[in-house]
């Protein structure tokens, strides 16, 4: 189980080696956004602009759920087993939490502003 | 006598005797339950050189740069690129574009600071702990790592040649990263009229046995997906009694085959081959003949050890693997039977079963391991289960996923999935993961 940790630890690593850069910048507009709205949104701003991210949060699981086979050269038809749905749902939510997370500063920063 | 520091002899770092490192190596258990727990390097002078610089040499070089200090590593290769050759049946299949399996420099994955020479093996002469390059120069080691690949004898098929593919409907993802995306150009053709598809299968050692059937399910998918599957008949022959090695998905694949409507002949060698006619010719255990004429051919090769560890006394002289000359390594350590200060890693290995990049996966720590301790004069602890995996791609969109050891027990490394169970979820794996994962074992990672 741990070898399958630092397996999958790896791959996430080797996936997004090539595109690190990205990564980084995309992870230091965020920290920026994010400490910029702590900083000055008061925690009313936060609990207005809540259901806005999680809205989008929402919206990109649910874009990730419908296009995941076809982007992936699948379809729906090939998902015949628990195994694929549970797969594409666990993609599609760990997909729209990251979406949810990454969106909620930033609109909140804009409802601020 | 030899001392700690000789050559070929190890120390260990700081000063630490081998007892003491016993002791860490209790004591620090728990911690190594991580597997990039950091270890202490061994201390040697010792020369050890890989032969080819293949997924197996390069995650055996990595792993031993990592683990020993002072040592001399050298990597002896002629080709400059490296190929991800798990890819090339989704290049034939029209799935991914050749470029995504060729990198431009193997040595973006060599290990800082060792040796690469240019060249290719052209001679082993263990007696004298010497290898021969085709440039005529000797090198002289202490301990040899075998990882040379495999020789596809294309030459053995009467009137076949290599040049030739990607003509006359002629076609084998094995030859080359060109060939397999000529396979995809073919196999488009093929598709848009229909006809005669002979798929090939030799009854030798080979590696990735599981690519004549992938590339055979995905010319059935491509067909079906441009209407001309009932136009087209598509035959399947094997030069073994089986389809597969493993007897569970042997059955599994027939079923299969038989559903989609996939002809299967088995002890059916292909033993020649008329290019311009589109004719082959095959030969059966009781030495008849028959030939076949085809609109599209997937020639798989016999397969055999490279003629310099064929003619060389690394060998295996009887038993199985004496025929093709494989490497004569024990099946659980890795290292040579009647030479202790060689090991063997990859297709070369006159092993059962394991010629895929999984294999190097399991193979190189053992390897890496097995040496290092040989070098500390301790004998070999580490033993191979002889893990392989090969997602079968099933159709476009869906594989399965195969995993099993020396003895053809499944060993599924994620017990949930059912390994009989076609799935999305292993196709993506193929598509996606496992050329990350593949780079991470030349890395020598995990």
């Amino acid at each position: 189980m741990l070898y399958n940790i630092w397996l999958g630890l790896n791959i996430l690593y080797e996936i997004v080696l090539p595109v690190l850069w990205l990564v980084a910048l995309l992870a230091l507009v965020w920290g920026a956004t994010l400490v910029f709205a702590l900083l000055r949104a008061p925690a009313a701003t936060w609990r207005k602009t809540l259901p806005l991210s999680a809205l989008v949060g929402v919206l990109g699981a649910a874009l990730v759920f419908a296009l995941g086979p076809a982007l992936s050269s699948s379809s729906f038809a090939d998902l015949d087993y628990w195994v694929d749905w549970a797969f594409l749902v666990g993609g599609a939510l760990t997909a729209g939490l990251v979406l949810w997370v990454a969106t909620w500063p930033g609109l909140t920063c804009l409802r601020k502003a | 006598m030899m001392r700690a520091g000789d050559e070929g002899v190890p120390m260990m770092s700081q000063g630490r005797t081998r007892r003491d490192i016993l002791k860490l190596g209790a004591a620090g258990a728990a911690l190594l339950a991580t597997p990039a727990a950091p270890a202490a390097k061994v201390r040697t002078r010792a020369h050890i050189v890989i032969a080819g610089s293949g997924a197996g040499g390069i995650a055996v070089a990595n792993r031993l740069a990592r683990g020993l200090e002072g040592a001399r590593i050298t990597i002896i290769d002629g080709r400059q690129q490296h190929y991800y050759q798990p890819g090339w049946t989704m290049v034939a299949g029209g799935v991914w574009p050749m470029e995504r399996t060729v990198e431009q420099s193997n040595a973006r994955f060599h290990p800082h600071g060792i040796e690469w020479v240019r060249d290719f093996v052209a001679e082993f002469d263990p007696a004298a702990n010497t290898v021969v390059t085709r440039g005529g120069q000797r090198i002289r080691y202490d301990f040899l790592v075998v990882a040379t690949g495999l020789q596809l004898n294309y030459t053995a098929i009467a009137g076949m040649d290599e040049a030739a593919l990607g003509q006359n409907g002629l076609t084998s993802v094995y030859a080359s990263p060109q060939a397999a995306a000529n396979t995809w150009r073919l196999m488009d053709t093929f598709r848009r009229t229909g006809g005669r598809a002979v798929m090939t299968m030799p009854d030798t050692p080979m590696k990735c046995a599981g690519a004549p059937l992938k590339v055979t399910f995905l010319l059935d998918d491509r067909l079906r997906e441009a209407g001309s599957r009932a136009r087209s008949q598509v035959n399947f022959y094997a030069g073994g009694n089986a389809l597969f090695g493993v007897r569970v998905y042997h059955d599994d694949i027939t079923r299969r085959f038989g559903e989609l409507g996939i002809q299967t002949q088995t002890e059916q060698r292909l033993t020649g081959i008329d290019i311009g006619a589109r004719r082959a010719t095959f030969t059966a255990a009781d030495n008849s003949r028959s030939t076949v004429d085809y609109d599209f051919i997937h020639v798989v090769p016999p397969m055999s050890a490279p003629d310099a560890v064929r003619n060389s006394e690394l060998s295996w002289k009887e038993g199985p693997f004496a025929g093709g000359g494989w490497l004569e390594v024990d099946r659980e350590t890795l290292r040579h039977r009647r030479f202790p200060n060689v090991f063997g890693i990859g297709d070369v290995n006159g092993t059962p079963r394991g010629k895929t990049a999984a294999t190097v996966k399991g193979g190189a720590p053992i390897v890496a391991e097995n040496l290092m301790r040989v070098i500390q004069d301790q004998n070999p602890g580490s033993k191979f289960n002889g893990y392989t995996s090969c997602p079968l791609i099933v159709r476009v969109g869906s594989a399965l996923l195969v995993e099993f050891d020396h003895d053809g027990k499944l060993v599924p490394s994620i017990p949930f999935v059912d390994p009989l169970q076609e799935s999305y979820f292993a196709w993506v794996m193929k598509v996606y993961m496992l050329k990350p994962a593949y780079i991470a074992v030349l890395r020598g990672r995990v």
